[in-house]
């Protein structure tokens, strides 16, 4: 089940809230009741695949264990360590690649005249990337001594299933989460804080995103696309992810904090950034707070020379592109952000930025939408014959017939009310100080508007039918 | 955000929209709980031979929540709602539909051009071609009846949206096509703009034509058939007469890309009218000792056009050639799928008829192939060992 659905709505929150709230605040049992929901959550998809999370869980906590226990001596440690991320690499490996690892081999076979391997197909089990990431940043920190292990599996085993972020992140590290399996504030306030993050992430999410995405897709799937249609194409994806994602991180964050949990934010207005740099600092950045703490650090960070940091850098981005996917275009993408990084970092362009300057968020702007399509498309093939007409090479012109039969003005209006929020997240962080009244008059704001918005999302939810969240197979 | 900081004069606030969400979710939870218990039925019969839904897969878990969201209370009413929004600020309905003047609504497969139109249009083509050949080769005569667009028939009603140019011209561009292919063809625009004065042609709601729309293009067949020579020669006893009925309200099938009613049903176009004319039934058996109804010689393959016995195409056919006509049309599939059908069937092997009309809505010609309904044409109509 997805959060902007009917049976999560008004079905297992209402119930799983019941049950937290009923249950006793004493010790842990609200963590059992959060660890019960969380599992039959996961398990509302396959219950199946429910026995491999299980099972993970329970090796990751044991190796975690193993990890902290001193009296194994540094070495075992690290082999313990090393040995927790192998394995869940390798299971992340197995069912995110397998298929594309033979796909790509059969490929190269049959060119040259060979028999295809037969493979049975595997499922990709749905949040996996974000787990396993979960689980191997929890042994790494435990080995690094930034956490102890936990005593309480029930803690940890929360800590992986935790409904809120379970499918689609935000990626959280144990350490930012420990204290508060312990104890945790339960207010009014801050559950109506939660409610407002939830309903302003919903209200993103079914208004905005669910509403472009058909626009979208219809642009990806034109034989023929012309440069007006791919533009068109690349703004409206960028649009649809940027609202679909952190309307998502907005709806987890707010889930959190309405049973007590204070989470770290997922976004900070990317689509204004004005560098390839910047822009990861504020798109999905617990991943790359974690990319910086497991990989690159990993790698030697800037500790090993100018060359080797650049390559680092470089390294870094490009397996986070392939963490997003099993396709060429995963690749090609990674590769490619981590091209633009290490270009700007050898140009001195830094990702902290004072003021706001059209030559500098024109090119970004440019880079992102560039990137997206890669991001997006269906193969390497099909985003060549994109770009060809991106950049001017061919079937140059406007609207295709097709896209100006299908596009409706629903579509644009919900495309123009995503870029002008993005204005807005841009006017509030570099414009003439828009403060947009005192603390207490934005919380009636809230209530006065964002209410009646959530309510009428929810209309528009009932009458739309289900639209799955972009990285709901990640 | 780690540390989420709330002052107390936001707090009394997010109080207030703590309580409104509860008090949201609550009783509609409550209210909606029945349908945690409506099971959606399977989509087609086959599906009701597929496996069981099972809780290890999931498959159990999706037809609940498929049947909670079919159930949900205030599912039509917020249908109802986002209709008359998009109609009202947009003047949209459901993708499907274009909103005309003057109560009119038009397919929007008559406007749209989809994605590698011409490439359809060149298989589709290429697809009558092999049909009339197979047909030539058995010594069954074939004529393609291209039905025009309703929108540029009454182009009038128009409102903002125009068909594409590419629709404009397909009437004419489908008749040169098949010409080249040497495929025999009529085009049904000259006797429906000509009765156009005398009567509606085609209904305001509905994507079809009018039993007097449909009148009118039979009896362009029937004068086609007879130049011809393809009509019967027997003596015409007026066997196949029609019979008025009733007049009644008719519910247009592009009313259902506007969903507004119950709740904003003041919105909708008012409803068509119909006067349903039937074949006067000839006697069972006809002049054969022993009752036996002989196999038509005459075939009508096409789409709900000639499908569905509300708009009597058939029937005026018959009236026309007073002769029975074997209807082989289908509803809901196009034009091509039909053909497919009769070809592979056995009626055709069985009783060679003595011409095929084929009727063809010439939208159609811009369609994707339905690869999965249309088998390959046939090398050969001989009868089956």
């Amino acid at each position: 089940m997805v959060f902007s659905s009917n049976i999560f709505l008004f079905a297992f929150l209402p119930l799983f809230l019941a049950a937290y709230y009923l249950t006793p605040n004493r010790g842990r049992t609200r963590n059992w009741v959060i660890l019960g929901a969380s599992y039959l959550f996961y398990g509302w998809w396959r219950l199946d695949f429910l026995a491999l999370f299980a099972a993970t869980t329970v090796a990751n906590y044991l190796i975690g264990g193993r990890i902290g226990d001193e009296a194994l001596g540094r070495t075992a440690q690290r082999r313990w360590m090393q040995a927790g991320v192998a394995l869940n690499l390798a299971i992340l490996g197995y069912f995110k690649y397998a298929n594309f690892g033979v796909d790509t081999f059969n490929d190269l076979v049959t060119s040259f005249g060979g028999s295809p391997v037969s493979f049975a197909h595997v499922l990709l089990p749905i949040g996996i990337s974000f787990y396993t990431f979960e689980s191997i940043s929890y042994l790494v920190d435990v080995y690094r001594k930034d956490v102890p292990p936990t005593k309480h599996a029930v803690d940890f085993a929360t800590f992986v299933s935790l409904f809120p972020h379970l499918i689609v992140g935000p990626i959280f590290r144990y350490k930012d989460l420990a204290e508060q399996f312990a104890h945790r504030e339960h207010t009014l306030a801050l559950f109506g804080w939660g409610a407002k993050r939830f309903m302003q992430g919903f209200v993103k999410k079914v208004f905005i995103a669910d509403t472009i995405a058909p626009l979208a897709n219809y642009c990806f799937s034109l034989s023929d696309p012309s440069t007006a249609d791919v533009w068109l194409g690349a703004t409206a994806f960028a649009v649809q992810l940027y609202f679909d994602f952190s309307g998502y991180s907005d709806m987890a964050i707010g889930l959190g904090a309405m049973i007590g949990f204070r989470f770290l934010e997922n976004f900070n207005a990317p689509l204004i950034s004005q560098s390839v740099t910047e822009f990861w600092r504020r798109w999905h950045i617990s991943l790359s707070n974690w990319l910086r703490d497991y990989v690159y650090i990993a790698l030697g960070g800037s500790r090993k020379g100018e060359a080797r940091t650049y390559f680092n850098v470089w390294m870094t981005f490009f397996l986070g592109g392939i963490w997003h996917g099993a396709n060429w275009t995963f690749v090609f993408w990674g590769a490619l952000q981590g091209a633009m990084i290490f270009l700007e970092r050898v140009n001195g362009i830094s990702g902290h930025v004072r003021d706001f300057r059209w030559r500098r968020f024109l090119p970004a702007t440019v880079a992102t939408l560039v990137s997206f399509l890669v991001f997006r498309a269906d193969s390497i093939g099909h985003a060549m014959h994109m770009y060809a007409a991106m950049f001017f090479i061919d079937r140059v012109g406007g609207f295709s017939a097709p896209v100006v039969g299908f596009a409706t003005g629903l579509q644009f209006a919900a495309l123009a009310l995503g870029i002008g929020f993005v204005v807005l997240e841009g006017l509030r962080e570099f414009g003439p100080k828009l403060t947009l009244g005192s603390p207490r008059f934005r919380a009636a704001a809230a209530a006065v508007i964002l209410f009646p918005a959530f309510v009428l999302a929810i209309s528009k939810l009932l009458s739309q039918g289900y639209t799955p969240f972009l990285y709901f197979q990640f | 955000m780690k540390n989420v900081v709330i002052t107390e004069s936001e707090a009394r606030w997010y109080r207030i929209l703590g309580a409104l969400f509860i008090a949201l979710l609550v009783p509609v939870a409550l209210i909606a709980l029945p349908a945690l218990f409506a099971v959606t039925p399977p989509a087609a019969p086959s599906a009701a031979a597929a496996k069981a839904p099972s809780v290890l897969d999931g498959t159990r878990q999706q037809r609940l929540e498929a049947g909670f969201d079919e159930a949900f209370p205030g599912r039509r009413l917020s249908l109802n709602l986002w209709a008359a929004f998009e109609l009202v600020v947009f003047g949209n309905g459901r993708p499907g539909v274009v909103v005309g003047r003057d109560g009119w609504l038009y397919t929007d497969e008559e406007f749209r051009l989809l994605d590698r139109a011409d490439q359809h249009f060149a298989d589709n083509v290429a697809y009558i071609r092999s049909v009339a050949r197979v047909l030539q080769q058995a010594g069954i005569p074939l004529l393609v009846t291209v039905v025009p667009a309703k929108a540029v028939i009454h182009a009038e009603h128009l409102g903002r949206r125009h068909p594409d140019p590419a629709h404009r011209a397909l009437q004419a561009r489908t008749l040169a096509a098949l010409a080249e292919a040497g495929v025999p063809a009529l085009d049904l625009t000259p006797a429906i703009v000509a009765g156009g004065a005398a009567g509606a042609t085609f209904f305001r709601t509905d994507t079809h034509w009018t039993p007097y729309g449909a009148r009118l293009g039979a009896e362009a067949v029937v004068a086609a058939l007879r130049e011809r020579g393809l009509a019967s020669e027997a003596t015409r006893q007026g066997d196949h007469r029609m019979v008025a009925g009733a007049t009644r309200e008719h519910r247009g099938d592009l009313l259902s890309f506007l969903p507004l009613d119950p709740y904003f049903a003041s919105l909708l176009p008012p409803p068509d009218t119909v006067t349903v004319e039937t074949p006067e039934a000839p006697a069972a058996g006809g002049d054969d000792l022993f009752g036996d109804a002989p196999v038509p010689a005459v075939a009508l393959v096409g789409s709900s056009y000639s499908a569905n016995p509300l708009w009597n195409f058939r029937g005026w056919l018959e009236a026309g050639l007073d002769e029975p006509v074997a209807n082989y049309a289908k509803e809901a599939v196009g034009p091509f799928p039909p053909m497919a059908a009769y070809l592979a069937g056995d009626d055709l092997r069985a009783a060679k008829p003595r011409v095929v009309i084929w009727e063809i809505p010439v939208r159609a010609m811009l369609a994707k192939p339905d690869a999965r309904r249309m088998s390959a044409v046939p090398a050969t109509l001989a009868p089956r060992p």
